[in-house]
């Protein structure tokens, strides 16, 4: 791996974490949600620190080229991310619900005491 | 014991003052031992459902946003279980459902013989109408999915015309799916050892509006409840 695409795969690990902080102190973004991705940062400090490990990993799965390895673990983190996202989304359906069937109870209940 | 007739209805306005007249002239002349009481939820229509209640003084409680037939349905659930209702009866805020079928429908309950009655179409055939032909095929599709994984024989399985006691009411509250959600509900109580049984109801043609199931979107129905059969048959039982 050459020590230009090490320095720039660093400097896109701090640029993600930059932006992940920022987003989290502006609270645009909750810190349990954040951690997904300061991890991805963390995983680019890491490959761009020890070359080495992505080397062995390919050899270890029968992947030729590095590049590839790489897009693999990609898009197998980013369904990972989505799948959780729709996990989330999922759970909080159902809250909405039960809040919106809460909320229309109570208010009924209040014209009906106001009447 | 008093029962509670659950009407959801979405942009309803045109229906929904025939159907309570109905239900009135049904609570005057009350042939069954229970008190009848009942209750429009309005799914967060964007007519004047809400209006036209308020001015022929029916009850309704409105939903702040639309939740969908499911969601309005357990809202009813919900307030039968708040209210200690005994029965509570789903029953369409368009016309579509014959009250005076209510007697058959509560009969098992009444008798203790079943714990959730749904109203059918097809128990006797040639009795009532029987709705298009691509439905029936799909209703048939969809009652032989049922029996296979719950051995349940239903024939009607997306009537929205149903019944449930008391014990029924409290798990309904909590558990009710989303959309679609007749054939999947069916197969939950299945599931948790709930006993259901199939009645003979009258049924109208739809006066006015739309139904919630357009023809462009039954493809999709038909996959979501066939996969949320499937799901349902192999959940675990609630504990609660």
């Amino acid at each position: 791996m050459s020590l230009l695409l090490r320095i720039e795969m660093i400097v896109l690990a701090i640029i993600i974490a930059a932006f992940v902080i920022n987003s989290v102190t502006k609270k645009k973004m909750c810190i349990q949600y954040s951690l997904v991705w300061i991890v991805l940062s963390l995983a680019l400090l890491v490959i761009a620190a020890f070359p080495g490990i992505v080397f062995w990993l390919c050899d270890l799965l029968g992947i030729k080229t590095p590049s590839n390895l790489i897009y693999l673990l990609g898009i197998i983190y980013l369904m990972l991310i989505t799948f959780m996202q729709t996990c989330i989304i999922s759970k909080q359906t159902e809250k909405i619900k039960f809040l919106t069937q809460m909320v229309s109870i109570e208010k009924h209940k209040n014209t009906k005491e106001d009447q | 014991m008093k029962l509670l007739l659950i009407l959801p209805a979405y942009n309803e306005k045109d229906n929904i003052v025939n159907t309570v007249d109905q239900i009135r002239r049904f609570q005057k002349s009350n042939p069954t031992v229970v008190e009848v009481d009942y209750l429009v939820i309005n799914d967060g229509s964007t007519d004047t459902t809400e209006q036209v209640c308020r001015e022929n003084d029916i009850k309704c409680l409105s939903l702040i946003q639309n939740l969908g037939i499911g969601g309005a349905v357990q809202t009813g659930y919900i307030y039968a279980f708040m209210n200690g209702y005994d029965i509570a009866v789903q029953f369409d805020g368009d016309g579509q459902h014959d009250v005076n079928s209510l007697p058959d429908l509560i009969a098992p309950i009444l008798s203790g013989e079943a714990d959730f009655t749904v109203g059918s179409r097809f128990v006797e055939k040639g009795k009532t109408f029987q709705s298009t032909f691509l439905r029936r095929v799909g209703i048939r599709h969809l009652s032989l999915l049922i029996r296979l994984v719950s051995g349940l024989k239903i024939s009607d399985v997306t009537s929205g015309y149903r019944a449930a006691n008391k014990k029924t009411i409290a798990f309904l509250a909590k558990n009710y799916p989303t959309d679609y959600p007749e054939p999947e509900s069916v197969v939950t109580l299945k599931k948790n050892k709930f006993r259901i049984k199939e009645v003979q109801v009258n049924m109208f043609e739809r006066a006015a509006g739309k139904s919630s199931i357009s023809s462009w979107k039954s493809i999709y129905y038909m996959c979501k409840v066939s996969f949320a059969i499937i799901c349902a048959s192999i959940q675990k039982r609630e504990v609660k």
